[in-house]
């Protein structure tokens, strides 16, 4: 699915007409130094399995290497009755010792503690929450091919994709969120956060989808090429408001700024203190099919 | 027999009495010594020379009266017009006596009408001026004028920029009409007396903040591509910002774009884009004459906190059939004009452009860009008809659209206006204009792609009725007043699936109603020879009316209630008393000193978040969520002319203090959005500074320069943690210049140049990384600047040889814009390096380094 009316989207056209007249040069800009963050990076959803959070350091913007990962850590997950605990298994990187199953209507609260990422000598505790929603039913989906079709975003050039489509009915009575992401083989293909679609149903709800396009395959990505009898798999996530609003800021502040973006801004965190990132909590809904080529 | 001589003396009575005295006796030669007589004495010596015997009212205090002469020697029939016109009395000579009588005194009024004679369009701002009185008056927009003053004898003159000035010498015993074709100035400038009270002069006249710009001076400045562009040249004044580099939008004085009034012969225009706003709407041939309003906003106008921009469309030829264009780079244009019928009463215009850009398309190499579809056009027609000296009726109107299509998607936006005016005169004092308005600013957007096809639609419309009057009470107070009353209506976006195909729903954002009504009154008194004032009040109201949607907040901006109303319920009403005062003191012949009061307040806004401004930007109301915007502005100046007022200079300064200022919270959603009030933030805003302008209108060269400094901030809950911050329009040091130059006859030269500081910019000064990507983390909002920006543009009109018995006149203009290739950043924009995803860069998107152009330019 392209995003739906989104102001880049639709004002493509005129984009293209401005990158007549325009051109692009690095620039070196000063800027002040920031204070450090604490960067979270945590999920839990509906398999069963072991649990990561990793947490890094936030750094200038023209650092040019890893992020620094923040060690030692005192990591847990509560969902209401239970608390999981994760331990590091590598520098910054925390898992829960135990597997266990994100459940709808379950509302889980992470907590870090032991981190001192600003240096100032006093230890910070940082807590999140949020609740794992209803999964979506997918009735089907299917593949085309398009010989010309044009990606989202600027850079990518239109050309030959396979492209995933799906059949499911949104629910007219609430507001939805949704995520899709897919497989090749189980292997996942969009892995960056910038590359999962996210999608609210505002201006499709209550309605059958009617095939719209959720995954594409780029066949002139090595990693993206559909051979006969690959397994074609689409997770759709069941995300709420504020993951999503944290997802589709983030993809905007990506594309970067342009004549016609208002000013930027900080995006939309679910963790407390002044942290960077998200705590997502979403139940995943799989559908697979077999690709064939004729 | 009998009858023949009462009927030449009745024609000799109508005549003037003057004109009866015979040649002979009044050429006489009178020699004088001194610089000043008294009456008694100047007639002893007339007596002397000539021996005419002279008789005056004996019951007035005449004897000892002065007269003043500057001459070595008189005709006999001048000194007595001198005499004449200082004493106001009036005299018949009959035989070898010359008999002086006073002349009644009673309260006449002089009007009528000032055209220019070339082409009989209204000279709007002539000033009409009695030498002797040291009183005078201007023309209304639409070129009408009145004075009422004692009856005289007096020495009138007419003049207008650019035009030959007209005096005459009359008798004033009644009302007298007295209309007026002024020539074109062909001469040079030092030809013209240039007399030292001129009342349009910038010193005396009362209003300050205020800049007026004929559309010929537009012509002659460098334009980008050859485009002569009013908005651009307005973007050259001091105290003035375009909003972004390239944009059409601008801002006066602090304010945002959306608080300036763009009235095209009286409708508003909503959106004055063409092309991402590298052009604007209104194409200079089809236009007389615009005047800007910075501040010190006149009672009759109101709506918007920062600036009134007054443009008119020219009446068209009523002497002649006539035509012109041009052949440029982006578009090219045709303008018809001429009288319909004889007697001049009827004429019409008809203007047209249509861009080109497209065809620059086809040459790209890039086969998305090669199957676009970009063009406008713009078509511009009036007419007006004279039915008498009482009453006139214009009709004008605009058409203008934009047209962006590709393979799949296709977007039209476009203006329309249309006005009708009726002017009567009630009296030689009392005028009067009826207009009717109304004014559409439209989108739509389709996509034609299966499951995700689309249509978008949105709409906005506004049906005006308007009463204007001018009373022209007495030489020291003119008087207006009027109202006004609008119906808006809103219809913001409507988006539906296009085809069985299509996923999506119907999408419809509540579509709202509203009135919006002012009366006013003011009038501008002269109190002695020195001080001017000016003040008004202006009563605004403003009403939702049903059919509408209100929703309620909660403190997280989530809908709590939604209300509902009828068809035609008036379910919230804002009302404002704005008062308008203005001084003006008069310091020397040369120079004066100025302030203004003004209160504005605004009831639309438009969803403006990015200082470039979208086509699908949409106006939304004042509402019981949206209060109305106040402005109080308060500004003080100093004028000063020198060399004959061919160089006007004025220091301004200026206050202005803002309630209930709008911006917009972060990653707003401004487009199809029910529940866009939720995107709102208020507050306060505040700007301040002064601005430097000197006018120069010498032999050859003419044009202006200026230095502003100024400030402007933003207090807005919810946005940059409260806590004060730069408007996108915080501009501190701003220098232009806008200057042409007659190297010969035929050859004109002109430039612009400006310079500013860097406008504000939030930039990302921390950075985190989450699953593949990074997240930016911005400073505090617009505390960084963008590098300085600085431009220089050229341009070269070379005029054709005038050849004898042919019409035809043309014209080549070559420009070159940004003409030492400056790179301004348009925008700039942070991205992760593509071969190095940690590294991330800096980028500056620029916009037109040496643009050349050339346009011929036609008329006929």
């Amino acid at each position: 699915m392209k995003k739906i009316y989104t102001t880049n989207k639709v004002i493509g056209l005129i984009l293209v007409t401005a990158t007549l007249f325009s051109c692009t040069e690095e620039i070196d800009v000063k800027l002040d130094n920031e204070e450090t963050r604490l960067s979270v990076e945590a999920n839990v959803n509906s398999d069963l399995k072991k649990h990561r959070v990793i947490l890094k350091e936030t750094s200038d913007v023209f650092y040019s290497q890893e992020a620094i990962p923040v060690k030692n850590a005192r990591v847990k997950v509560n969902d209401g009755t239970t608390d999981f605990t994760y331990i590091e298994i590598k520098d910054g990187t925390y898992e829960s010792e135990l597997e266990f199953a994100g459940e709808p209507g379950k509302t889980y609260t992470l907590s870090i503690n032991n981190v001192d990422v600003n240096k100032d000598g006093n230890m910070e505790e940082y807590l999140a929450s949020s609740t794992m929603q209803q999964a979506y039913a997918v009735d089907s989906i299917k593949l085309h091919f398009d010989p010309e079709h044009e990606p989202d975003g600027d850079d990518d050039d239109e050309g030959e994709f396979w492209l995933l489509s799906i059949y499911m009915k949104d629910n007219p009575d609430k507001e939805d969120y949704y995520a899709f992401a897919s497989r090749i083989n189980d292997v996942i293909v969009h892995d960056t956060i910038t590359e999962v679609l996210v999608e609210k149903d505002t201006y499709f709800n209550g309605e059958q989808t009617k095939g719209v396009d959720v995954g594409e395959f780029d066949q002139n990505k090595a990693d993206e090429i559909l051979q006969n009898a690959d397994k074609i798999t689409l997770e759709t996530y069941a995300i709420n408001e504020s993951y999503y609003n944290f997802v589709n800021q983030l993809q905007e502040m990506d594309e970067g700024q342009n004549m016609f973006s208002g000013p930027p801004g900080n995006i939309e965190t679910n963790i407390s203190n002044g942290a960077i990132g998200f705590f997502s909590v979403y139940p995943i809904t799989r559908t697979t099919i077999i690709h064939k080529t004729e | 027999m009998k009858k023949i001589f009462l009927s030449l003396t009745i024609l000799a009575l109508l005549l003037g009495v003057n004109t009866v005295s015979s040649q002979s006796k009044a050429s006489h030669l009178i020699k004088i010594e001194k610089e000043h007589y008294a009456f008694n004495d100047l007639l002893k010596l007339i007596k002397e020379q000539t021996g005419y015997n002279a008789t005056y009212p004996s019951n007035s205090q005449l004897d000892s009266k002065k007269v003043y002469l500057v001459k070595k020697s008189y005709q006999l029939k001048v000194i007595l017009d001198k005499i004449c016109l200082q004493l106001q009395l009036k005299y018949k000579i009959i035989g070898k006596q010359i008999a002086f009588k006073n002349i009644p005194k009673k309260k006449v009024t002089i009007s009528g009408y000032i055209k220019d004679k070339r082409n009989g369009e209204d000279l709007i701002g002539a000033t009409c001026y009695i030498k002797e009185l040291k009183k005078g008056t201007v023309t209304n927009p639409y070129g009408f004028y009145s004075l009422s003053i004692p009856s005289g004898y007096y020495t009138i003159s007419f003049s207008f920029l650019g035009t030959k000035t007209q005096s005459k010498l009359i008798e004033i015993e009644e009302d007298t009409k007295l209309n007026i074709e002024l020539d074109a100035d062909n001469l040079q400038m030092k030809e013209i007396v240039v007399t030292g009270d001129n009342a349009n002069k910038n010193v005396e006249r009362a209003e300050m903040s205020v800049v007026k710009l004929p559309a010929a001076t537009v012509k002659k400045l460098p334009a980008l591509m050859g485009e002569v562009d009013l908005i651009k040249t307005v973007q050259m004044l001091p105290g003035v910002k375009p909003a972004a580099e390239g944009s059409s939008g601008f801002s006066v004085r602090g304010g945002n774009p959306d608080q300036n009034l763009l009235l095209l012969d009286e409708a508003p225009v909503y959106n004055a884009s063409h092309l991402l706003g590298f052009f604007s709407v209104f194409n200079n041939d089809a236009l007389s004459d615009l005047k800007l309003y910075k501040g010190d906003m006149p009672a009759s106008i109101g709506g918007r906190l920062a600036s009134f921009l007054d443009i008119r469309m020219k009446n068209g030829n009523s002497k002649k059939f006539s035509g012109n264009g041009g052949i440029g780079t982006v578009s090219s244009r045709l303008t018809l004009e001429g009288p319909i019928g004889k007697n001049e009463k009827t004429s019409f215009m008809i203007s047209g452009r249509r861009s080109y850009a497209d065809l620059f398309l086809k040459l790209s190499s890039d086969e998305d860009v090669k199957n676009n579809t970009v063009y406008f056009y713009d078509l511009n027609a009036k007419i007006n008809h004279r039915f008498n000296d009482k009453n006139r009726l214009f009709i004008s109107t605009y058409l203008g659209k934009d047209k962006f299509k590709s393979n799949e998607n296709e977007l039209n936006f476009g203006n329309k206006t249309f006005t009708l005016r009726w002017n009567h005169l009630f009296s030689n004092k009392l005028f009067s204009n009826t207009t009717l308005l109304y004014s559409k600013y439209d989108y739509e957007i389709s996509n034609r792609l299966g499951a995700s096809a689309f249509k978008w639609l949105s709409n906005m419309e506004d049906y005006s009725a308007k009463l204007d009057f001018n009373y022209f009470m007495n030489a020291n107070n003119t008087i207006k007043f009027g109202g006004i009353f609008t119906y808006h209506k809103f219809e913001p976006g409507h988006a539906f699936g296009l085809g069985d195909q299509s996923f999506l729903s119907d999408y419809r954002v509540n579509e709202s109603n509203a009135y919006e009504q002012a009366v006013y009154f003011s009038n501008e008194q002269k109190i002695g020879e020195k001080l001017t004032l000016k003040y008004g009040l202006r009563f605004s109201m403003f009403n939702n009316v049903g059919k509408g949607t209100v929703y309620d907040f909660d403190d997280n901006y989530e809908v709590i209630n939604t209300k509902n109303y009828k068809s035609g319920d008036v379910y919230n009403t804002y009302t404002n008393w704005e008062p308008r005062f203005g001084l003006k003191y008069t310091l020397s012949p040369n120079s004066s000193v100025k302030m203004s009061y003004s209160r504005t307040s605004q009831y639309m806004q438009l969803t403006q978040n990015s200082t470039g401004g979208l086509p699908l930007d949409v106006w939304f109301p004042s509402s019981p969520n949206v209060k109305p915007q106040i402005a109080d502005q308060v500004a003080l100046g100093y004028f000063r002319n020198f060399y004959n007022n061919t160089i006007e200079m004025s220091l301004e300064g200026y206050y202005k203090k803002m309630k209930n200022t709008i911006d917009f919270k972060d990653f707003a959603d401004l487009l199809l959005n029910k529940e866009i009030e939720r995107e709102l933030r208020f507050g306060e805003a505040e700007a301040y500074g002064f601005e430097f302008t000197a006018n120069l209108n010498l032999n050859k060269l003419q044009g202006w320069f200026g230095y502003t400094w100024s400030r402007t901030e933003r207090t807005v809950k919810g946005i940059n943690n409260g806590k004060a911050y730069r408007s996108p329009y915080d501009v501190p040091h701003n220098f232009k210049a806008a200057l042409s130059y007659e190297l010969s006859k035929r050859t004109t030269l002109s430039a612009n140049f400006t310079y500013s500081t860097g406008a504000p910019i939030t930039y990302p000064v921390a950075r985190a990384e989450y699953q593949g990507s990074l997240i930016k983390i911005y400073s505090g909002r617009n505390k960084y600047r963008m590098p300085d920006n600085h431009r220089l543009d050229l341009a070269l009109t070379l005029k054709g040889k005038k050849k004898p018995g042919r019409k035809w006149e043309g014209e080549w203009n070559f420009s070159l814009y940004n003409a030492y290739g400056r790179k301004n950043p348009w925008y700039v924009s942070f991205k992760q390096d593509e071969d190095n995803p940690k590294v991330m860069k800096a980028e500056k998107t620029y916009l037109f380094t040496f643009v050349p152009s050339v346009t011929y330019n036609f008329k006929f």
